[in-house]
């Protein structure tokens, strides 16, 4: 008992009231969360019908792979701004290898060739970031750019899609409520919360993040660690191009345009410290409902469509404004 | 051996890092040349220098903020959101001096915000001004409702079409502003000041400067550029389109960058910017004089800003090294 | 000594020598270390020991010398080489991830997996626990590494050394910054450890400490071993002259300076909690030091009054004005010079040239109006240049291939270049060779006849003799008692600063 004491700094109020015990603001946003329901479903009761409750589910999943790709690679304190570009590219080639004339590629070589080929950008990217010690904003800018230029390149008019068993794929629906979309998110970030948690890898993530000269000294592979963060965000970018080409049953070059700008919102909004070690899972996946149930919500009350798009660059702001304040507030503990 | 022999044998090395860049925009200019004689005509030169002015006047507007260890890439936004201003309101009958005043005084009020959020709340550049972005390009859009805004004005017109000694006379802007940004990074103590906070901003501080505010300062600056640029975009233009500067960010930081000056600061010059700038232009309008789709040359441009950000960052390395 | 059988030897370091530019760090020190034994190792800053634990740790490389471990010969060419020899140091500044458990913290290096490869947090938190319940240690392996007290995390670094079956383990002042009930925690653990057979090398300021744990004592000065006794054999005022022993009138020779009106007081200064009500002042023609322990708070001190920390209570007086300096630039305008004690991060831009730092505090006095005037300039920085004696091929030599000294000195003329007439010097001889340190007291006296004061933290009790004329103790951020020098000696000073 008197050595707890001895030890451990008091906890101030809300760290009390933390319910999930990770040090994260998961317990704030679920608040944040429960006030906008309150607000868009005091404008417009249809918010909080069940009708919309599975629009808001069926469109959680595109976001939601890429923003847990993203946040391995922010929790060890990089970033990758290309993971738009990466969908776009995607998208378009699993779209071209299903209209190649005279040769009927079987649907799970197509998928499983679109996530190799995020898989592969992203070591592009891990490599240039990790071996050639490229700033990783430089980089990805780069590839962002050379990726756009690629997918237009290769498809200047819509590619479609006509298989129908492949688009039932993104837009099915277990006993007419659950759509698969939501089920693969699911599965998704259970793995990858698994991933985090339980695995090895997982953990030189976080020990990265959080110091990566202790990380060294401890003999753990900073550089290949964050290597492989780069290639996970590749794969979720690629399972999203997937859905998103079976939803839409066509790609075009311009596929994921921006994307990287929501992403990245949900990831900080979640509570991933942009200095990196520091969030998990949950508080993404509660950024996550949150940002789509604004854009959906603001839908609902008839905001027009530019200005939901300055209500997003709002909401970024707001979330580093948050993140740099608990920064500094733990500065101010140590000393 | 005394301190003169040092001084130049540093000029020299400084001279050399430039020569190089020299040499590689030279040897463009040639290339492109002989596969396409129409590339060294008066006309594709002078219009590659008109387009090159908006990329030029922002490249120098990031230089001292760079220097400083600032960042904004929010800029792109700015120009479309402060053109959609000034169209939107001269449509409404307002004179044009004040339309145009408005315009700069809000791209200068965007700088400011960014300067004065970064540095008191110690955030990321590149972060909160990608949120800036957002909100700008948004504004644009809702204030022009996704269209572009006609702003068609004699003296706007004369200003992008006319030329002194065969020179286009938007051109001179670029060259006024390249002038006093190296005026005022070699001359002044303010340029100096920027060079200290750029080599150590916590030995600056210590040494009594306000850094915060200096940086605040540039930030301000920086929108100040942006407002120009933009008055000379809806020039060229003659509209405020809120697409406008959607696509600047990467050949004007592909330019800065290429020039020599590193996202860590400290280092750089203005006549290093300007060979970048010059550089981008070239393959610019080079690949597009040779009929290259333009994808293909925003691929082009990812792929020069990796592969001499790598150079540097080979070299810094075997500096370090030895 | 030689007499024993040095088979018994767990370690054994002999013939240790160690040269930087311009510095000779360590002259062929020898000592050994038995299993299970405490040793103390002590000295002044700048005696020698961190340098000769560096090299134990393989983060120096060995320039000559032998280190024998276990009668074996051994050569470390990295921290992994000497960790994996049984070696763990403890730094002052621990290197934890702060943001994870304490658990992961623990097994950071070796997290337990099953046969599938998935971390075992049951089987991390358990083992945690069983170690540090065998430290007596109560920390839950769960909590968040950043949610400790200092004390706290120096366990968890023991814990950590004790999971990888350290042999040898190096703290380095362990309880510069403990509460007295951690410290009386850590001696319990150390005692465990001994009798477990690790043995500790501990090294410490505090002599108390010294007669508290150790078993044998090793005493290093100016970079040579000067005394090896068993701790049993020897007494408090025996260790301190050996490691002041210096002969007083070796020291620098000081001038006798008229002293004029207060021209610095400090009334009731706090700063969080790290520092409480603090009041002092100064006189023209005086030099002041500070002395304390780490975390006495002498350092913060300095950078509260320059502005670089905002105070939260508390008066400042310039020449009798209260003045309120909430920047270093007003600090500037009120004639304030600083040096601080991180030269290379925090003193000296080491990207720019000689000539560009000495004129980096007076810039608005370069030229008139917006435009730097070069010629100015380069009068202003050369006249500096000379009168200080720097040594370096100009004043447009990067300030990067100066030595430490001469880097010194181009901090100093920044401040004499902004006509400073109050200069704060924290440790302004850290780390410089001795023809330096003696020119950088002989410009502080210089200064001081000429009507400046200067306040000086040290933590080097002959610099302070010699230099000052007044001595200010802190401890725990507090003043513990003032001296006038000489009416005082480095052991009175010692025992204020350690009591």
């Amino acid at each position: 008992m008197s050595n707890t004491d001895l030890n451990v700094n008091r906890k101030s109020g809300w760290q009390r009231i933390n319910i999930f015990k990770v040090n994260s603001i998961a317990p704030s946003l679920v608040i944040v969360f429960i006030l906008m329901c309150a607000i868009f479903g005091g404008i417009n009761p249809q918010f909080l019908s069940f009708v919309n409750f599975k629009t808001i589910i069926s469109g959680l999943s595109v976001y939601g792979m890429m923003a847990v790709g993203l946040s391995f690679v922010v929790l060890t304190g990089n970033f990758d701004v290309s993971v738009g570009s990466v969908v776009g590219i995607c998208s378009i080639v699993m779209a071209m290898m299903f209209n190649i004339e005279g040769v009927k590629i079987p649907i799970a070589v197509i998928i499983l060739a679109g996530i190799a080929l995020g898989a592969f950008v992203g070591a592009i990217n891990g490599f240039l970031i990790t071996v050639v010690g490229i700033n990783s904003v430089i980089t990805t800018l780069g590839t962002l750019a050379i990726l756009r230029g690629v997918a237009l390149l290769l498809a200047n008019k819509p590619a479609l899609i006509n298989d129908k068993f492949y688009v039932s794929l993104g837009r099915g629906f277990i006993a007419k409520t659950i759509p698969y979309s939501f089920v693969y998110l699911i599965v998704i970030f259970v793995i990858a919360y698994l991933l985090l948690r339980f695995t090895k890898f997982g953990r030189n993530v976080y020990q990265v993040g959080s110091n990566s000269n202790a990380a060294r000294l401890a003999g753990i592979p900073v550089k290949r660690t964050q290597f492989l963060t780069f290639v996970v965000a590749g794969i979720t970018c690629g399972i999203s191009a997937f859905l998103m080409t079976s939803q839409a049953a066509f790609a075009q070059g311009e596929f994921g345009t921006g994307f990287e700008f929501t992403i990245l919102t949900i990831v900080v909004l979640g509570g991933i410290s942009l200095a990196g070690g520091r969030g998990t899972l949950i508080g993404v996946a509660a950024g996550l409902l949150i940002i789509n149930s604004i854009a959906n919500g603001l839908t609902m009350i008839d905001v027009p469509v530019f200005w939901r798009e300055a209500f997003n660059g709002i909401i970024l702001i707001a979330a580093i404004l948050i993140d740099s304040i608990r920064v500094r507030r733990r500065e101010l503990l140590k000393a | 051996m005394d301190g003169k022999v040092l001084e130049k044998k540093k000029t020299s090395f400084r001279l050399t890092d430039t020569l190089i860049l020299l040499i590689a925009l030279i040897a463009l200019v040639l290339i492109f040349s002989l596969i396409r004689r129409e590339f060294f005509s008066y006309d594709n030169i002078s219009t590659m220098l008109k387009n090159m002015v908006i990329t030029g006047v922002l490249a120098l507007g990031l230089t001292p903020l760079m220097i400083a260890r600032g960042l904004d890439i929010s800029f792109g936004a700015s120009i479309s959101f402060s053109g959609v201003l000034m169209a939107y309101l001269y449509n409404l009958g307002i004179g044009l001096p004040y339309c145009l005043i408005v315009g700069v005084a809000a791209a200068v009020l965007v700088g400011f915000l960014n300067g004065l959020l970064i540095e008191k709340f110690d955030l990321i550049p590149i972060i909160l001004t990608l949120g800036m972005m957002s909100i700008l390009s948004a504004l644009a859009l809702v204030m022009s409702e996704g269209r572009s805004l006609s702003m068609l004005t004699d003296q706007l017109y004369y200003f992008a079409t006319r030329t002194f000694l065969k020179i286009p006379i938007s051109l001179f802007v670029l060259i006024i502003f390249i002038i006093v940004f190296w005026f005022i990074l070699t001359f002044t103590k303010t340029g100096r000041t920027i060079y200290i906070i750029g080599a150590n901003p916590k030995v600056a501080t210590l040494s009594g400067i306000k850094v915060q505010k200096v940086r605040i300062l540039l930030y301000t600056f920086m929108g100040l550029v942006t407002g120009i640029a933009s008055i000379v975009m809806v020039a060229m233009t003659g509209v405020g389109n809120p697409l406008a500067g959607a696509k600047m960010a990467l050949p004007v930081l592909s330019a800065v960058v290429l020039g020599g000056i590193s996202l860590a600061g400290g280092a750089g010059s203005v006549w290093g910017t300007v060979i970048g700038v010059l550089i981008v232009s070239v393959i610019f309008n080079g690949l597009s004089v040779l009929n290259v789709p333009s994808y293909f040359i925003q691929v082009f441009q990812g792929l020069a800003l990796i592969l001499i950000v790598s150079l540097y960052e080979v070299r810094n390395q075997r500096a370090a090294r030895r | 000594m030689n007499d024993e059988n040095s088979n018994n030897y767990l370690l054994e370091m002999k013939n240790i020598t160690k040269n930087f530019p311009g510095v000779r760090a360590l002259n062929d020190v020898s000592f050994y270390l038995k299993k299970g034994e405490i040793l103390g190792l002590l000295g002044e800053n700048g005696a020698g020991k961190s340098t000769l634990i560096k090299i134990l740790s393989g983060d120096y490389s060995l320039e000559k010398g032998e280190i024998y471990i276990d009668g074996q010969s051994q050569v470390f060419l990295s921290p992994h080489e000497s960790i994996s020899a049984g070696i763990r140091v403890i730094y002052q500044e621990l290197n934890s991830f702060d943001s994870l458990t304490v658990a992961e913290n623990i097994f950071a290096d070796n997290i337990i997996q099953n046969k599938l490869g998935i971390v075992s947090w049951k089987k991390m938190n358990q083992k945690s626990k069983e170690i540090l319940r065998n430290l007596g240690s109560q920390i839950d392996p769960a909590e968040y590494v950043e949610n400790l007290s200092v004390g706290g995390k120096q366990i968890v670094e023991i814990a950590k050394a004790i999971r990888r079956k350290a042999k040898i383990l190096v703290m380095d002042e362990p309880t510069s910054a403990l509460t007295e009930r951690d410290v009386e925690h850590l001696y319990e653990i150390i005692r465990k450890l001994k009798s477990d057979g690790v043995s500790i090398i501990y090294i410490s300021h505090r002599i108390e400490e010294i007669f508290e744990i150790t078993d044998r004592v090793v005493v290093l000065r100016d970079s040579k071993k000067v005394g090896e006794k068993k701790t049993s054999d020897t007494n408090r005022s025996e260790l301190v002259h050996m490691i002041v022993g210096r002969d007083l009138s070796e020291q620098y020779k000081r001038r006798e300076i008229q002293k004029g009106n207060v021209v610095f007081e400090v009334k009731n200064l706090s700063y969080l909690d790290r520092l409480k009500d603090i009041s002092f002042s100064v006189k023209e023609g005086e030099i002041v030091a500070f002395f304390g322990l780490l975390g006495s708070g002498t350092h913060t001190l300095f950078s509260v009054l320059f502005g670089d920390k905002k105070k939260t209570v508390g008066d400042v007086f310039i020449e009798g004005k209260k003045v309120d300096i909430e920047h270093p630039f007003t600090a500037k305008a009120f004639r304030l010079g600083y040096i601080p004690y991180d030269r290379k991060e925090e003193g000296i831009a080491l990207g720019l040239n000689v000539k560009q730092n000495i004129t980096s505090t007076n810039l608005e006095n370069i030229g008139k109006g917006f435009m730097l005037d070069r010629n100015t300039e380069n009068l202003h920085a050369n006249s500096w240049f000379k009168k200080l004696n720097i040594k370096a091929p100009g004043i447009d030599t990067p300030s990067k291939s100066l030595s430490g000294g001469n880097q010194q000195k181009v901090v100093v003329a920044k401040w004499l270049e902004k006509d400073s007439k109050i200069f704060l010097m924290s440790e302004p001889t850290r780390g410089i060779d001795i023809g330096s340190k003696a020119e950088i007291y002989e410009i502080a006296e210089g200064l001081c006849s000429q009507g400046a004061a200067v306040l000086m933290v040290s933590g080097e009790l002959p610099e302070i003799l010699s230099v000052s004329d007044r001595v200010i103790v802190m401890k725990d951020g507090k003043v513990v008692k003032e001296f006038i020098t000489k009416d005082t000696s480095q052991e009175e000073l010692m025992h204020f600063a350690t009591a």
